[in-house]
């Protein structure tokens, strides 16, 4: 596996982890403040 | 670049249509909000207001959650039960959590395995079960946040019809947050098992979910 490889795999799974996180975090706190 | 996009296909295609579908939603969610609200003497509200509502939130948490609960149990219940036959399951003799050697941990491990899978302590632990354990984090924190914006809209809906509001604790017990959730979790556990009965005897030429066209219909678990 290349380090370009290795990078882009990293990246994928941030993206994916920080989509879903903020998504969850965003609606939660819309939620709880009556938005 | 090409290359960079071939390797990352799967995920980028998914990405790609879930923010279409996620795009489509709330079109066709400020329309019927605005038309509900409308027909109720209330006010029409932006697209972008919409995307900040509990409304559209606890429609979009209300999925997640059940998406993240089909995972988790899909991960535990395929370590502990087996189907004959099936591509979702492992081979019957492989039931529960296998050998140290199979799961190439410890002194089974090799220079190209992750850090925390060669070493013998509560990082191995963690590290052995971290998948599930992430999709158990994110099933309760889509479920608690769909609960909290499906209880600000009902509260919305009380006041509308002069009704009194009601606490979180109080909405969590009412027929709307179960009825909400478990339409859901129905439908996730029907596609799970379906899975695993169908590829018993269909085939998918190409796919990993799927068998190799020629495997027998008793061969368990045979793809990748």
């Amino acid at each position: 596996v290349t380090t370009r490889s290795a990078a882009a795999m990293r990246t994928t799974f941030t993206v994916y982890f920080v989509l879903i996180l903020a998504g969850i975090a965003i609606y939660a706190v819309i939620g709880a403040t009556h938005n | 670049m090409r290359r960079w996009g071939f390797e990352q296909g799967l995920s980028l295609f998914f990405l790609a249509i879930f923010l279409l579908s996620l795009l489509g939603q709330s079109l066709a969610g400020v329309r019927v909000y605005n038309e509900e609200q409308l027909a109720h003497g209330g006010e029409a509200i932006s697209w972008s207001r919409y995307l900040a509502s509990s409304h559209f939130g606890g429609d979009v948490m209300e999925n997640w959650q059940s998406e993240f609960l089909q995972f988790t149990t899909f991960i535990l219940a395929t370590v502990w039960f087996v189907q004959r036959g099936s591509n979702e399951s492992k081979p019957l003799e492989d039931v529960g959590l296998e050998s140290d050697e199979r799961q190439q941990v410890g002194r089974f491990s090799h220079p190209r395995s992750p850090r925390w899978a060669r070493v013998n302590d509560w990082r191995r632990r963690v590290y052995e079960n971290s998948l599930l354990i992430v999709m158990l984090a994110m099933f309760f924190g889509s479920w608690l946040a769909q609960s909290l914006a499906n209880w600000t809209q009902f509260n919305n809906d009380q006041t509308e019809h002069g009704e009194p509001v009601v606490t979180w604790l109080s909405y969590l017990v009412t027929s709307e947050f179960w009825n909400r959730t478990l339409q859901n979790w129905q439908s996730e556990f029907l596609a799970v098992g379906t899975m695993a009965v169908f590829t018993i005897y269909l085939r998918q030429r190409g796919s990993p979910e799927s068998k190799p066209v020629g495997s027998a219909h008793e061969t368990t678990g045979a793809s990748g």
